[in-house]
């Protein structure tokens, strides 16, 4: 090693940085050269130097306050970007061209939401039929049902009671469920027949009843139904 | 809040706007690049600009920053990129007349490990060293052997080549080192 090669080692390394080989070869180096020896000396007080700047480290004497500062400013220039924006959204509404095209578009969409009010009230209103036509047949289906079985028949006099379509509906042989309004009716009916019409009803009606053990059911069903028509000619008369 | 997410989780909470996360990181970093800051300025206010202006800095941009790169890193960059407009712009360029009391008190704390400097002490030291240094090399030289950072961090955070890097730092150490031996001389 020369003295030329030893200086440029020393000056653009630290020491520590070399290589076991190089640091070897300066050591060497400073047996043989005084100079260069006591260059190795300068070089060394000199690294110590910047390792003692290196480790001292400067006092933050504005830390305490410095996190509130920057957050203060951020937030008011967080405000102020949506100030801005705002400011310029209403610089930009108040051009007029932009306010026609605005009210264009607006008008645009308020005709387009009425035709989807009008359209969508049409399509209800096809439904409805459609589903009354759906209601009709049932009630065909309901009533051609209820013709071939019996038990169905009691049912189907209560759903056209609670549906007010009948008047009332037969409970059993002995009771009858009836509108109050119908029953008010009849009542002004039989009030409004002179006594002897009165007398040949309430008659007829005790031997309906006093038949009631003596006939066989079907025979106790004719009867009253017989009964029934001679009553009821005695009222539309 | 801050207790039960990692230091990652944090940053990039900060990054999406949360406001109380980013305040977390102003205090936990703010020392970081105070020290940097102050070691390529040598100058305590200037130090404390840069400090702020930093930190606005990364608010404004924060959704630039990219995870791949530790946040310190961008966050140093962002910094020394400040800390370098500071130097280009300063008015005219510092110059010290070294006073032989200058000179005993650097060569002094050669003497005096232990010794714990004042701010302006400091300063004084790091100006004498490194005054005459171009902005590019004193920053590299305060990253690489001040302050410790890998050459690979210092090639990120100033946009250069690792080759770059080094010439650049072989150049100002080279500059100092001849200062201080002909100083002792």
């Amino acid at each position: 090693m020369n003295c030329k090669e030893f200086h440029k080692l020393l000056l653009e390394n630290t020491f520590q940085e070399l290589n076991d080989l190089d640091k070897e070869r300066i050591v060497n180096h400073t047996k043989v050269c005084n100079a260069c020896s006591a260059f190795a000396d300068k070089n060394i007080k000199a690294e110590k130097l910047l390792s003692n700047i290196k480790t001292s480290e400067p006092f933050f004497s504005y830390e305490d306050i410095v996190t509130g500062k920057i957050m203060k400013d951020i937030l008011e220039e967080e405000k102020s970007v949506l100030k801005n924006f705002i400011d310029r959204v209403t610089d930009f509404m108040l051009i007029s061209t932009v306010k026609f095209s605005l009210t264009v578009i607006c008008l645009f969409l308020l005709s387009f939401y009425f035709y989807q009010e009008i359209d969508t009230a049409g399509k209800i209103v096809k439904l409805e039929e459609r589903y009354g036509e759906i209601t009709e047949s049932s009630i065909q289906q309901a009533q051609a049902f209820s013709q071939t079985i019996e038990s169905a028949t009691w049912l189907y006099n209560v759903y056209k009671f609670f549906a007010a379509k009948k008047e009332y509906f037969k409970v059993s042989n002995d009771i009858i469920v009836i509108r109050k309004e119908q029953l008010a009716n009849l009542l002004k009916d039989f009030n409004q027949l002179d006594d002897t019409q009165k007398k040949k009803i309430l008659m007829l009606r005790n031997e309906i009843f006093s038949t009631k053990d003596s006939l066989s059911q079907k025979n106790f069903q004719l009867n009253k139904s017989k009964i029934s028509n001679e009553i009821e000619k005695i009222i539309v008369r | 809040m801050q207790n039960d997410l990692n230091e990652q989780e944090i940053i990039e909470r900060a990054k999406h706007g949360e406001v109380r996360s980013f305040e977390w990181v102003v205090n936990k970093f703010r020392r970081y690049v105070f020290v940097i800051a102050f070691r390529i300025l040598c100058n305590e206010d200037e130090a404390n600009e840069v400090v702020h202006e930093s930190f606005i800095k990364v608010w404004r941009n924060f959704t630039n920053y990219n995870n791949s790169i530790k946040f310190t890193t961008w966050l140093y960059k962002i910094a020394v990129n400040l800390c370098y407009d500071k130097l280009k712009s300063r008015k005219r360029k510092m110059t010290i007349d070294i006073t032989d009391d200058m000179l005993a008190n650097l060569l002094q704390s050669e003497q005096d490990p232990e010794n714990e400097f004042s701010n302006a002490q400091l300063a004084e030291k790091i100006k004498l060293l490194s005054e005459h240094l171009p902005p590019k090399q004193k920053i590299i030289f305060v990253m690489r052997d001040l302050h410790d950072l890998s050459i690979n961090e210092v090639a990120t955070i100033t946009g250069m080549s690792e080759s770059s890097v080094k010439t650049n730092l072989v150049y100002a150490r080279r500059t100092i080192k001849e200062k201080l031996i002909r100083w002792m001389n």
